[in-house]
C-alpha cells in the first residue's frame, strides 16, 4: 500500500527550504520542543487536507516576513507515483501530478492523513463549531461529493440570509432558497448518517480499548428538523419534506432576526460516557480520551473505507497521559495505518509496538534522517 | 515598451482586453491586420464602430437584435407556444445550436443572485408575465444554470408561473454529456444525472 515518500518546504512556518524523506510504516520524528516535530506533521497534513490541525489562519503557516509558503509531497504506491504541490500566499496554486486544478475538491483526499493531537479534546470539551469542522473535513475527504455538497448548501445559506437581510424581504425568494437548502442538505444529511452509522459501533470499540471493557462511549446525533415520534423509518422523501416545511416553518423567526436559524449548518454530536454527557460531566482526563477515542474510530472508518489512498496517522503529544497498558493498546491501533508519524521528545520511552522503520531527528528547522537500526543515510 | 509605434500599441492594449486574448496573441492579431488592404479594415473598423448602435436587446425577449423585434420573434414559423427562460442572449445559440427547440425565447438578464444585489426587481421577470398572458404558450421551459442560483431561480419562478397561468412548467434535465465515457465523468455531475434519471420503458 502507498505512503508518503518525501516532502519538500520553503518558508513552511521555521522550515526555510527542506527536503526530507520517510518510510513506510513508523515513523518517529524526535526532537526537543520548539524545534519543528509538530510542524512538519502540520505540513504533512496540510498536503492531505488543505487546512491545519493547529490554526485556521494560513497566514501563520507561512515564515515570519515571507509572503507565501512552498509544499511539495510525493506518495509512493505499489507502481506509481503521485505528486501533490501547493504554493500558498495571497494566492494559491494547486498542482496535482503535475497539472493544475482549480478546485480544493478536486485536490484533496490524495492521502488520508488522521491528526491525533491535544486540540482533538475541542471535539468533546468545546463549541459546536469544532465538531462540525471535524465532520466536514472527514466526510469531503471520505465521500467525493460531500465537498461541493457542501459549498452548494452554504452559498445557498448565505444568500438566503443576504435576502432576509433586505429591508422588505421577498418572501417568494426565501421560499425558492428554502428549495435549493433542502436539496443540498438532505444529501450531506444522508452522508452524514452514513458516517454515523458506522462510527458508533467503531467508537464502542475504541472506547472499550480506552476505558476498558463495557465503557459505553456512545454518541448523541442532532439533525436538524427530526421528529419526536422518530426518524428510523423515514426514507429519503420524508427527509426532504421535513426539510422544506422545517425551512418554511421557521421562516417567521428567521424573518425577525435576519438570518437562518434552523437546518444542517447547525448539526451537532456530543459524546457520551455511560449516558453522561462528557461535555458537562466528563473530566479533564476522561474527555482527552475520549476525544483519542474518537479519532481511532475515524481511522477505522476511513481504513475500512477500502479506498486505495493511503491512510496515515499522525501523533502529536497525546500519550503523556496514558498509562502502560492503554499506551499498548493505542500504539497496536495505531499500527494499522500504511504509515504512522509518531513525534516524541526522546526515543527512551516508546513502547516495542512503534518500532520504528526510520527516524527523523528535528533540530531547528532541519531534519536529519537516521535509520532504525541506527545508522545514518546522510 | 518601445517595441511598437503607439497606434499598434494602443490596438494591442485593446485586443488583449478580449476573452481568451494573450498579450502574445493580442500582438499577432495586431500585424496580422497591418498586411490587410485598407477596404477590409475599414469594413472591419465600420463593424466594430457601429456595433453599439446597431445592436440591441429584442424588445420582447431580450435575445441580440437589430430592430424593435429579434429574428426569433419575427419569425413566422416559431412555435409561439413554447417559452425558453434563458439568463442571457448569449446562451440562445447554444440551444439554436441543437436544432431541437422551435419556441420562443425570454432573456432574465441575470439570475437570482442576493449575495451580489441581484433581487427579482433586477430581472425581466414582470414582461416575462405579461408575455406568457398575452401569448398562447402552454408550456415554459427553464433553461437556468445548474448551479444554486440557477436553480433557486428555476424553482422561483416555476412556483410563480404555476400558480399565475395554467400552464406546463419545465426545467431542462442534466446529466453526463453525451458521447462521453462514464468512467470519467466527475462526482457532480454524476449525482445530478442520478437525480434526473428517467425510466425505461
Ligand atoms: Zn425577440
Amino acid at each position: 500500500m502507498g505512503y508518503i515518500e518525501d516532502i519538500a518546504l520553503v518558508d513552511f512556518r521555521n522550515y526555510r527550504d527542506l527536503h526530507t524523506s520517510f518510510a513506510p510504516g513508523v515513523n518517529i520524528v524526535v526532537g526537543p520542543n520548539g524545534q519543528g516535530k509538530t510542524s512538519l506533521l502540520e505540513a504533512i497534513y496540510f498536503a492531505s487536507v488543505l487546512r491545519s490541525f493547529r490554526c485556521r489562519r494560513l497566514r501563520n503557516l507561512v515564515h515570519w516576513g515571507q509572503r507565501r509558503f512552498l509544499l511539495r509531497a510525493r506518495i509512493r504506491e505499489v507502481t506509481t507515483t503521485r505528486s501533490l504541490e501547493v504554493e500558498s500566499g495571497d494566492t494559491r496554486r494547486l498542482i496535482l501530478n503535475g497539472s493544475r486544478v482549480a478546485k480544493a475538491s478536486d485536490f484533496i483526499g490524495q492521502v488520508f492523513c488522521i491528526a491525533f493531537v491535544p486540540e482533538d479534546i475541542g471535539l468533546v470539551k468545546g463549541s459546536a463549531s469544532n465538531r462540525r469542522r471535524y465532520l466536514d473535513s472527514t466526510l469531503s475527504r471520505l465521500y467525493p461529493p460531500y465537498l461541493l455538497l457542501l459549498q452548494d448548501y452554504q452559498k445557498a445559506l448565505r444568500s438566503r440570509n443576504a435576502l432576509l437581510r433586505r429591508d422588505a424581504p421577498d418572501r417568494a425568494a426565501v421560499a425558492a432558497y428554502d428549495a435549493v437548502l433542502t436539496a443540498a442538505g438532505v444529501k450531506l444529511l444522508a452522508l452524514r448518517r452514513r458516517f454515523f452509522h458506522t462510527l458508533t459501533d467503531r467508537l464502542a470499540v475504541a472506547g472499550d480499548l480506552l476505558f476498558g471493557d463495557n465503557a459505553a462511549v456512545t454518541l448523541n446525533v442532532e439533525y436538524a428538523f427530526t421528529s419526536e415520534t422518530g426518524t428510523d423509518s423515514w426514507s429519503s422523501a420524508d427527509w426532504a419534506a421535513a426539510y422544506l416545511s422545517g425551512f418554511r416553518d421557521s421562516a417567521d423567526r428567521d424573518y425577525r432576526y435576519r438570518m437562518t436559524h434552523v437546518g444542517p449548518h447547525r448539526d451537532d454530536f456530543q459524546l457520551l460516557l455511560r449516558d453522561r454527557l462528557l461535555q458537562l460531566y466528563g473530566s479533564e482526563g476522561q474527555c482527552r480520551l475520549a476525544a483519542l477515542a474518537l479519532k481511532m474510530a475515524t481511522g477505522e472508518v476511513f481504513l475500512e473505507a477500502g479506498k486505495k489512498q493511503p491512510v496515515v496517522f499522525l501523533v502529536d503529544d497525546v500519550t503523556g497521559e496514558l498509562d502502560p497498558e492503554r499506551r499498548r493498546v493505542f500504539f497496536a491501533s495505531l499500527t494499522r495505518a500504511n504509515q504512522v508519524f509518531f513525534a516524541a521528545t526522546d526515543l527512551t520511552a516508546l513502547p516495542a509496538e512503534m518500532a520504528a522503520a526510520a527516524t527523523h531527528f528535528i533540530d531547528n528547522g532541519t531534519v536529519r534522517r537516521g535509520a532504525s537500526g541506527g545508522e545514518s543515510n546522510e | 515598451m518601445d517595441r511598437y509605434p503607439k497606434t499598434i500599441e494602443d490596438l494591442v492594449h485593446s485586443l488583449s482586453a478580449l476573452p481568451g486574448i494573450g498579450r502574445r496573441t493580442a500582438e499577432r492579431l495586431a500585424i496580422a491586420l497591418l498586411d490587410w488592404d485598407p477596404a477590409h479594415l475599414h469594413h472591419l473598423g465600420g463593424l466594430i464602430a457601429t456595433l453599439v448602435d446597431r445592436v440591441r436587446p429584442c424588445d420582447a425577449c431580450g435575445n441580440f437584435a437589430e430592430t424593435a423585434l429579434c429574428r426569433i420573434c419575427t419569425n413566422a414559423n416559431r412555435d409561439t407556444n413554447q417559452l425558453c427562460i434563458v439568463e442571457t442572449a448569449r446562451q440562445i445559440p447554444v440551444i439554436e445550436n441543437c436544432g431541437r427547440f422551435f419556441g420562443l425565447y425570454h432573456v432574465l438578464g441575470g439570475r437570482l443572485s442576493p449575495l451580489d444585489s441581484v433581487d427579482v426587481a433586477n430581472l425581466s421577470i414582470t414582461s416575462l408575465y405579461d408575455r406568457v398572458a398575452a401569448l398562447n404558450i402552454s408550456e415554459v421551459i427553464i433553461s437556468t444554470s445548474p448551479d444554486v442560483e440557477g436553480e433557486a431561480t428555476a424553482t422561483y419562478l416555476a412556483s410563480e408561473l404555476n400558480e399565475r397561468f395554467d400552464i406546463v412548467v419545465t426545467r431542462i434535465a442534466l446529466g453526463v454529456p453525451l458521447g462521453s465515457d462514464l468512467t470519467f465523468a466527475d462526482a457532480a455531475t454524476m449525482g445530478l444525472a442520478i437525480d434526473s434519471r428517467r425510466k425505461v420503458h
